[in-house]
């Protein structure tokens, strides 16, 4: 028997007025791991909301183990055995692990209060059962994304859920983590469970699925088992076409105009209890030139962008952007002396989630929409809807960000700081996050442009591949120190910069003055 | 799932003033001798009643003011907790400026009044500002505390140096008759005043909605980090936005003493600047939502008192009827009184703790 079926699903969002999903169909066999793959907007988060009860269908029907049933609210779902973990992690702050895991079915004393050695001991039992080797007594703040993530299965593993939905699991997680994320996967498939990876990555589905089902526009497409459909047919399915993968290969421009954005002997000793979160770093970057930075999660690379984004202050050293120390107030992109920032945080940062595309947008202008200080809708109507076409995203100018995909969400960010005129420095943060295959390309394309027009571009990101096929030069960081300032080429290999970033090689050589540019 | 919010927000509405009228109608029968009159004096009296219409009419002003005053603090996420102090100081300033300028004519007494009223309110209030920009003093906590110390500063000032020497009252001498805003219903002290307050009230919501001042306000506190990233001086928006809620305040306080009282009689405010939190809260911070918002505070208010003139129900019975409705509206409303953190990231399918009670 199946263990779950979804069949004839319909969907509609009046508020943005499209059909998230049009007769969506799934079908789960007990046991396996299965991708659910499709584009940005495809409906696959939409129909797995389904199963899980946060949202109801309009039509359809959804028979677990054969047995019909309708879903009110998530814990009617989590009664079946289904729950879901979100791409964004909902661990609370300021408690352990462990009240993490536990959070709602906290064993209880004899008088009612929390009974904190019982919480330790069934949380460690759980993690120790399914062969976690998370430390359930850390605080939630100290754990990394990967442990969060173990904190959010756990969780759903406590409440005796056998159906996991996961939600873009791999796209916050270093090549490592996801390595061993993917063996957990296997223990709780071996255990029995069923999953449901949600996913875009057609080189992970294909390493870890059994079997998957494609969605397009709302619509099932098809399923496959994995071992029978080719990355390239599967990548076909998904887009409708087909690009070749490499944009790079356009030369280095011989020679750079003057340098943009330089960072000086910049060191930061404490931040967040950590000792030297950046030591004496040195980079500048030129214009038409892209350097990516990129290092292990908690080895300075969040320090640095909140360096780069005016957050923080340096203990020494310093930031130059034009010669000039850095503003400390950001201008819009596409003002003079403006510049691009995509935050890796694009939900608190980079977009105000209850508020409108429009205004999200017209808010890095205010100057030129509120001319003599008075909204001038029509101007901030047109501008919102060039940017929303320039990355093709799926929303209205009146829609909520709150409405919208993480995908949507990010291609907003990208068509905002990316728009006409290119800022003369663009500081991109996991600029590829949540992105589909062809959105990606669209944004790699333009990158690529703006950096061919002279704008200084500072790539920020934890994914190797994109750090490879984008830059002219990488820094490597590790524990908050450059371990490599290399040209990239092609003797840069994945395995090499991961050893940079792993600390085992330094092929640093900057002492100060030379540490700049290496081309000069 | 717009709809579904919208729906959310109805019901919490209908069940808050359900509650609200519920808990009055058990009250009166409780503390009242027959419960059929005070039901009657209660509901029915202050619509058909000429001065209790008139009463809660007037009744309406300082609360939209006061109201509009909340509501740009709170969109700013600021929370300013001392209008009742803010109110009080911005009506002593007003009478003394009045009374100083006895003579002359009465749009230049308004003028100046009006001023002085905002400027010592909108001072308290950006008091709380600028330590919260300088200090990170929690705003919530020190306009509570400077407006309490106000209240009592403004009690002595009325009782000592400013004590009317004729009157038996504790009180400061009457304003020029001159200045008194024209009665519109007499016997009830409804005045030009509610027309003031209305045109009050669309510059306020102008401001809000249409500036670029209103919409960094708004980000600010929509959003701060949002704001920070895009290009705005949030430090600016801790200080403006305490200052004219203050200054609001200190309007609102002026407008009960030219429209209705005359002279600074002590603690004739007798909470208007909590009220208008409750005002504020069931209208959302929307400016236009403020004059039903009003009215349905006004109504019950003037509800209680004509139960209390009409069925001789102690004056305790206004207060404690005052408190259930606020308690009933603030528990419903306010921001820190959310669904545990974890289902309401759930809802909104945002990060828990993303963005908390301030």
């Amino acid at each position: 028997m199946r263990s779950v079926e979804l069949v004839g699903i319909d969907k509609y969002f009046p508020s943005s007025g499209t059909w998230a999903l049009i007769q969506a169909r799934l079908s789960l066999n007990p046991g396996e791991i299965h991708a659910v793959v499709g584009e940005n907007g495809a409906g696959k988060t939409t129909l797995m909301k389904i199963l899980a009860g946060l949202e109801r269908p309009d039509s359809g029907q959804i028979r677990i183990r054969g047995r019909t049933v309708e879903f009110k609210n998530p814990a009617e779902a989590t009664r079946f055995g289904i729950g879901m973990v979100h791409q964004h992690f909902m661990t609370i702050p300021g408690l352990n692990a462990a009240e993490n895991i536990l959070f709602g079915a906290e064993p209880r004393t004899v008088f009612g209060l929390l009974d904190k050695k019982a919480v330790l001991r069934k949380a460690a039992d759980c993690a120790a059962g399914y062969g976690f080797s998370l430390d359930v007594r850390r605080n939630a703040e100290s754990l990394s994304v990967g442990e969060r993530q173990q904190v959010e299965i756990l969780r759903l593993l406590q409440k005796n859920c056998d159906i996991l939905i996961l939600d873009e699991p791999t796209s916050v997680l270093t090549d490592q983590e996801i390595r061993s994320f993917f063996s957990v996967l296997r223990q709780l498939k071996a255990s029995g469970k069923t999953i449901v990876i949600i996913s875009h990555k057609v080189g992970e589905i294909k390493k870890i699925a059994d079997r998957l089902s494609v969605m397009k526009d709302g619509r099932f497409l098809g399923e496959y088992k994995a071992t029978d459909i080719s990355n390239h047919a599967l990548s076909d399915l998904i887009m409708g076409e087909y690009e070749s993968p490499r944009l790079k290969a356009k030369a280095f421009p011989p020679r750079p105009a003057p340098t943009i954005l330089e960072i000086k002997n910049l060191s930061l000793h404490k931040f967040k209890r950590k000792a030297h979160a950046l030591r004496d770093i040195n980079l500048s970057v030129g214009g038409g030139e892209i350097l990516g930075i990129c290092a292990l999660a908690n080895n300075g690379l969040s320090e640095l962008e909140d360096l780069l984004a005016g957050r923080l202050k340096p203990d020494e050293g310093g930031v130059f952007f034009q010669g000039r120390p850095y503003p400390k107030l950001r201008k819009a992109p596409w003002l003079d002396g403006g510049i691009a920032y995509v935050p890796s945080d694009r939900i608190g940062r980079g977009s105000c989630s209850d508020r409108s595309v429009a205004e999200n947008i017209v808010a890095l202008d205010r100057g030129s929409f509120f001319p003599h200080g008075l909204l001038d809708s029509a101007k901030a109507q047109a501008r919102t809807l060039k940017a929303i076409q320039v990355l093709g995203v799926k929303a209205r100018p009146e829609s909520k960000i709150s409405q919208l995909s993480g995908g949507n969400i990010q291609k907003m960010i990208l068509g905002r700081e990316l728009s006409e005129p290119p800022a003369k420095l663009c500081l991109l943060c996991e600029p590829g996050w949540g992105l589909d295959y062809a959105s990606l390309r669209r944004t790699y394309k333009r990158i690529l442009e703006i950096r061919s027009r002279g704008s200084a571009v500072v790539l920020i990101s934890s994914d190797i591949d994109e750090i490879m096929e984008l830059s002219d030069r990488i820094a490597v960081l590790h524990k908050g120190g450059l371990t490599g300032l290399v040209t990239n080429g092609p003797g840069i290999t994945k395995s090499k910069l991961g050893a940079l970033m792993m600390g085992l090689e330094n092929v640093y050589s900057g002492s100060r003055g030379t540490a700049g540019r290496d081309h000069e | 799932m717009n709809k579904r919010a919208l729906g959310d927000r109805g019901g919490t509405l209908v069940f808050t003033i359900s509650a609200a009228l519920l808990s009055s109608c058990l009250l009166l029968l409780f503390f009242s001798e027959s419960f059929f009159d005070s039901f009657l004096l209660f509901f029915i009296n202050p619509l058909t009643n000429r001065y209790y219409l008139g009463n809660m009419i007037a009744f309406m002003a300082p609360l939209i003011v006061a109201g509009l005053g909340i509501a740009f603090a709170f969109e700013s996420h600021n929370f300013n907790l001392g209008g009742e102090g803010q109110l009080y100081s911005g009506s002593l300033a007003a009478v003394l400026v009045a009374i100083a300028m006895k003579g002359k004519p009465a749009a230049l007494i308004w003028l100046f009044s009006f001023a002085a009223a905002a400027a010592a309110g909108g001072l308290i209030g950006a008091l709380s500002g600028f330590l919260k920009r300088r200090l990170a003093v929690d705003e919530l906590i020190s306009s509570f505390l400077v407006s309490s110390i106000v209240v009592l500063l403004v009690d002595f000032l009325v009782t000592g140096p400013f004590q009317d020497p004729f009157s038996n009252f504790q009180a400061t001498r009457a304003i020029p008759p001159a200045a008194v805003l024209p009665k519109i219903l007499p016997p009830s002290s409804l005045s030009t005043g509610i027309f003031v307050a209305l045109l009050v009230l669309l510059v306020g919501k102008f401001v809000l909605e249409r500036t670029r001042f209103g919409f960094e306000l708004r980000l600010c506190g929509a959003n701060k980090d949002f704001a920070r990233y895009a290009g705005i001086d949030e430090g600016v928006y801790a200080l403006v936005p305490m200052f004219l809620s203050g200054a609001l305040h200190g309007i609102a306080g002026a407008l009960m003493i030219f429209g209705s009282y005359g002279r600074l009689l002590r603690g004739f405010s007798s909470g208007v600047g909590w009220s208008a939190i409750a005002v504020a809260l069931i209208a959302r911070n929307k400016p236009l939502a403020l004059v039903p918002a009003a009215a349905f505070y006004a109504y019950l208010d003037s509800g209680a008192k004509s139960v209390m003139i009409g069925a001789g129900a102690s004056p305790e019975i206004v207060g404690i009827i005052q408190a259930v409705i606020f308690l009933f509206i603030t528990a419903a409303r306010l921001p820190f009184l959310k669904p545990p953190a974890l289902l309401a990231a759930h809802r909104r399918g945002g990060k828990a703790g993303d963005r908390g009670a301030p």
